[in-house]
C-alpha cells in the first residue's frame, strides 16, 4: 500500500479551485471583499500581444542594418494645441503611481532613470513627490478625482498634465491607499488622517462628464497659459465611445490603460474582472480615432501590462505613439527578486509570487513608507536599473523595427504583423499567419 | 503707503484668453484693484492667478471661476457656475449671488464666501480653509471633506457631509439628511463665538443681521465608521461603497 | 411598451410622448421620469401649452433657470441665458429631483 504507484491521484476541482476556496474563506473571516496589489493575476485566455508576430524583411522588403542604419525613436506628443509639445527621445514613459503607493526612492530612481534616458515620468494619485520635485526632468501632472497634493505651481512646471478619468486597473473606481502607508509625510502631502485607509473618489469634483470636461480642459489650458499638451486617460472601458469623446472634446492626447494595467490596493474581483484587454483597447482606441479624422492628430498612449520593448512595438505598430510603463519598472527595481526571501515568507509569499503592494511591507522598499525597508531600495541603483530597463526596451523596439524595414520606430504599422490566433486577427484587422487572410472584417 | 493701480476690463470685446491674461500682466507688475464689465458668465475667468490683489467681476461668471488660484481675492457681483474657486491654495473668493455644483471643490486653503445659495457638491474633497454659504446649500454638500470648515447659515439638501474625514461642518436651518457616517456633536461655547466672529468678517452687516447667531448652529463631524475597514461597521460599508 | 435605441435623449422623448398620450400631465410625466430612468440627465419638455424641467437625483448634469415676470429661461449654463436675454435677473441652479412645470 506504501508503493507510490497505487497512490490515488488527488483531484483539484476547476470550479472551486485553491484560489477560490482560500478567497472564500478569507471573506468568512473579515466579510469584506478581498483587497490587494499588483493587477490582473489570472491567467490570459484572452487575445494579448503574445497572439502577435512581426513580419521582418525577406524577399519583399529589404532590411535595415541593426547597429549601424538610423533608427529614430525620437516621440513627440501633444502638438494638437499645445504651443510645447512634449518632445521625448524614446517611445517610452513611466506611468502614473503615487507617491504614498510607492516609496520616495522609488520614485526618485524612477525619476532620475527617466530625466537620463530623455523621456518622462508621470506623478500620480497623491500629487507631485519631493523626489520628483527633486530628480524628474520632464514630469506630466495628474489631475486625479481625489485632487490629492493638488497645487497650481506643481501643475505649472508640469512638462504635460494628465486628466485622469480612470485607470486600467480599475476602471470606474477612485483609488485606495490603506492606513499601514498613510505616514505622517504622507498624510500631510494628502490631507489626511495618519493611518486611514484611504478611498479616493471616483469622480472628478468638478467636472462629471464629456461636456463639463470640454470646459475643464480649456480651464487646464489657462492654468499653464496654453503651453503643455493635455493628456486625457482612461480605463478601458468602452473604449471606442471613451476615446471619441476625449479627442472631441479637446485633449491633445488620449492615453489608453488596458484590464492587465496595475495597481498598488485594490478590490481583486476589479483588477481581475473590470476593462478590456489592453491588445483590444488599442485597436479600439486607433479605430475611434480614425473614426472621427483625428487619427494622427491626436496621439495615444497606451498602458497596461507593457512587458518589454515587444509588447511596446505591437502597440505602436497598432497604432499608438507611446506606451507607458508601470509594473515593468518597479520590476526593474527589484519588485519579486529573491532578495529578502524570508520577509516574501513573513508576508505569505515567494519571491516572483508576490503582488503584496497593498500592505506596505515590500521586501525591497518600493512599495512601502517604511524607512527601514525604504533603505533596501538604493535610490541610484535604482535609477541605473530602471535606466537598464528602458534602453533594453529600446533597443528591441528598434531591432524589430530595422527588421521590418523602418528607420523610424514610429513607422511600424499593422502591415508589418500576422496573427497567431483567429481573435487576434480579428480583433487586430491582422492576417492570420497560414492563411493570408484577415478575419472577423 | 503702496498705491493700488485701479484697472478696468471690458470683458465684452475680449476673449477669456485674452481677459486672463490682462487680469495676470497687471497683477504681476504689483497689487491691482482691476473690474471687469460684462463677464456675461464666462468660463474660466480669473483661473491660476498667482499674485496678490483684487479682481471684481460686474456681473455673473461661469465654470471655474477663481480655479487654482495662490493668494487672489475675487469679487462676483452675480451668481458663479460649477466648481467656484476649486483647488485654490490660498485666496478670498466671494460670489454675491449663488454659486452652481461643487463650489469650493478641493479647496486647500483660503476663503470662499457665497452670499446666496450653493448647489450641489459643496465642498466636495476640501482639503482646507473656509467655505461659508449665506443661503442654503444642495444635495451632498461636504461629500468625502478632508479638512477645513464648511458653514451653510441656511438649509442642507440630504446627504450631507457624506463620508468625511476631518472638516468640520456647521448648519444654521434645518439638515435635509445626513450623509453616510456624519453625526451631530455639541456646539461649545468658543464655536459659537468664532461662529459669530466669522458671520460678522465676511457678511455685511444687512445680511449677517438675517443669518442665525452662532450659537443656533448645529455642528456635524464624521462619526469615523469608514475610516478604516472593519467588519462590525457592516452596514455603514454597504451604504458607502 | 418597449423601445430601443442608442440616444439617450430619445428615449426621454418617446417615455414622455407615451406618458401623455396615455393621459398624464407633463409633470406626472417628469414625475415618471424620476422615477424610471438611471443615469445623468436633465430634462427640458415642451408641449404646446407648457414647459418642464426634470433634475436628475445626483446632480449630474447642469440645469439652471431664470425666471422674472416677462419671461422664464432654463438653459445649462448662465452663458446661453445671458448670451440671449439682457438685463438684470438671477440666474440659479436647480435642486435635485426638482420638477417644474409653467403654463400659459
Amino acid at each position: 500500500m506504501n508503493d507510490p504507484a497505487l497512490r490515488p491521484l488527488l483531484q483539484t476541482s476547476g470550479t472551486y479551485t485553491a484560489e477560490v476556496m482560500q478567497g472564500i474563506h478569507t471573506k468568512a473571516e473579515t466579510g469584506i471583499y478581498e483587497i490587494r496589489g499588483y493587477g490582473t493575476l489570472r491567467q490570459r485566455r484572452w487575445a494579448t500581444f503574445d497572439d502577435l508576430t512581426f513580419l521582418p524583411c525577406g524577399l519583399t522588403r529589404i532590411p535595415l542594418e541593426g547597429y549601424r542604419e538610423k533608427c529614430s525613436t525620437r516621440t513627440v506628443l501633444g502638438g494638437r494645441f499645445a504651443k510645447r509639445p512634449l518632445e521625448l527621445e524614446i517611445p517610452i514613459m513611466i506611468t502614473g503611481m503615487s507617491w504614498g503607493a510607492l516609496s520616495y526612492n522609488a520614485k526618485a530612481a524612477l525619476a532620475k532613470a527617466a530625466a537620463k534616458v530623455g523621456t518622462s515620468n508621470t506623478t500620480g494619485d497623491g500629487g507631485l513627490s519631493p523626489a520628483e520635485r527633486e530628480f524628474a526632468k520632464d514630469y506630466v501632472y495628474e489631475v486625479l478625482p481625489s485632487r490629492y497634493g493638488i497645487d497650481v505651481h506643481d501643475l505649472r512646471g508640469a512638462s504635460a498634465i494628465e486628466l485622469t478619468i480612470g485607470q486600467g486597473a480599475k476602471p470606474g473606481t477612485g483609488g485606495l491607499l490603506l492606513g499601514s502607508k498613510i505616514s505622517e509625510t504622507i498624510a500631510r502631502q494628502r490631507d489626511l488622517p495618519v493611518g486611514v485607509d484611504q478611498r479616493s473618489p471616483a469622480r472628478h469634483p468638478d467636472m462629471l462628464g464629456p461636456d463639463d470636461m470640454v470646459i475643464k480642459i480649456e480651464e487646464l489650458r489657462e492654468a499653464t497659459d496654453g503651453q503643455v499638451p493635455i493628456f486625457v486617460k482612461l480605463g478601458a472601458s468602452r473604449t471606442f465611445d471613451d476615446v471619441k469623446l476625449a479627442a472631441k472634446a479637446g485633449a491633445d492626447v488620449v492615453v489608453v490603460d488596458g484590464m492587465e494595467g496595475g495597481t498598488g490596493a485594490s478590490p481583486a474581483i476589479l483588477q481581475e474582472h473590470t476593462g478590456i484587454p489592453t491588445l483590444a483597447a488599442v485597436c479600439e482606441a486607433r479605430a475611434a480615432l480614425e473614426d472621427c479624422g483625428l487619427y494622427g492628430e491626436v496621439q495615444l498612449i497606451i498602458a497596461g501590462g507593457i512587458r518589454d520593448g515587444v509588447d511596446a512595438a505591437k502597440a505602436m505598430a497598432l497604432g499608438a505613439d507611446a506606451v507607458y510603463i508601470g509594473t515593468a519598472a518597479l520590476i526593474s527595481l527589484n519588485c519579486n527578486k529573491p532578495l529578502y526571501v524570508d520577509d516574501y515568507r513573513a508576508l505569505g509569499t515567494e519571491p516572483y509570487h508576490c503582488h503584496h503592494c497593498h500592505t506596505g511591507r515590500c521586501p525591497v522598499g518600493i512599495t512601502t513608507q517604511d524607512p527601514e525597508l525604504m533603505k533596501r531600495l538604493d535610490i541610484d541603483q535604482g535609477a541605473e536599473r530602471a535606466l537598464n530597463l528602458l534602453r533594453a526596451m529600446t533597443l528591441e523596439i528598434q531591432m524589430l523595427a530595422r527588421a521590418c524595414g523602418k528607420s523610424d520606430v514610429h513607422h511600424l504599422e499593422p502591415e508589418d504583423m500576422a496573427a497567431l490566433t483567429m481573435e487576434a486577427s480579428i480583433i487586430c484587422g491582422v492576417p492570420l499567419a497560414g492563411t493570408r487572410r484577415v478575419f472577423g472584417r | 503707503m503702496v498705491e493700488i493701480a485701479a484697472m478696468a476690463i471690458d470683458a465684452a470685446t475680449l476673449s477669456t484668453r485674452e481677459i486672463n491674461t490682462l487680469i495676470r500682466a497687471r497683477l504681476k507688475s504689483g497689487p491691482a484693484e482691476i473690474s471687469v464689465e460684462n463677464p456675461n458668465a464666462r468660463h474660466n475667468l480669473a483661473v491660476a492667478l498667482l499674485q496678490p490683489g483684487r479682481v471684481r467681476f460686474a456681473g455673473s461668471v461661469g465654470y471655474y471661476c477663481g480655479g487654482l488660484i495662490d493668494g487672489a481675492e475675487i469679487q462676483v457681483e452675480g451668481s458663479a457656475g460649477w466648481g467656484l474657486a476649486e483647488s485654490m491654495s490660498r485666496g478670498h473668493v466671494v460670489v454675491h449671488g449663488g454659486a452652481g455644483n461643487g463650489a469650493a471643490a478641493a479647496i486647500r486653503g483660503g476663503h470662499v464666501v457665497i452670499y446666496g445659495d450653493a448647489a450641489a457638491r459643496l465642498g466636495v474633497s476640501m482639503k482646507g480653509g473656509v467655505v461659508l454659504v449665506g443661503g442654503d446649500c444642495g444635495y451632498m454638500a461636504g461629500f468625502m471633506a478632508q479638512k477645513g470648515m464648511l458653514v451653510v447659515c441656511g438649509n442642507t439638501g440630504h446627504a450631507f457631509a457624506d463620508s468625511m474625514y476631518a472638516t468640520t461642518c456647521y448648519v444654521g436651518g434645518t439638515i435635509g439628511g445626513l450623509g453616510t457616517d456624519a453625526v451631530v456633536e455639541p456646539l461649545s461655547a468658543e464655536e459659537a463665538e468664532m461662529l459669530d466672529r466669522l458671520l460678522g468678517e465676511h457678511f455685511p452687516p444687512a445680511l449677517r443681521a438675517q443669518k442665525p447667531a452662532g450659537r443656533d448652529f448645529t455642528k456635524v463631524v464624521a462619526g469615523r465608521k469608514l475610516w478604516n475597514f472593519d467588519k462590525h461597521n457592516w452596514k455603514t460599508w454597504q451604504d458607502a461603497l | 411598451m418597449e423601445f430601443v435605441t442608442e440616444n439617450d435623449s430619445e428615449v426621454l422623448a418617446v417615455y414622455l410622448a407615451e406618458a401623455l398620450n396615455r393621459g398624464a400631465t407633463l409633470r406626472q410625466g417628469l414625475d415618471g421620469v424620476l422615477r424610471d430612468m438611471d443615469g445623468a440627465f436633465c430634462c427640458l419638455a415642451v408641449t404646446a401649452t407648457e414647459m418642464g424641467l426634470v433634475k436628475d437625483p445626483y446632480a449630474f448634469k447642469p440645469l439652471v433657470v431664470a425666471e422674472t415676470d416677462d419671461f422664464v429661461a432654463v438653459a445649462t449654463e448662465e452663458i446661453a441665458i445671458r448670451s440671449a436675454i439682457p438685463g438684470d435677473y438671477k440666474v440659479q441652479e436647480a435642486r435635485v429631483e426638482e420638477v417644474r412645470v409653467w403654463s400659459r
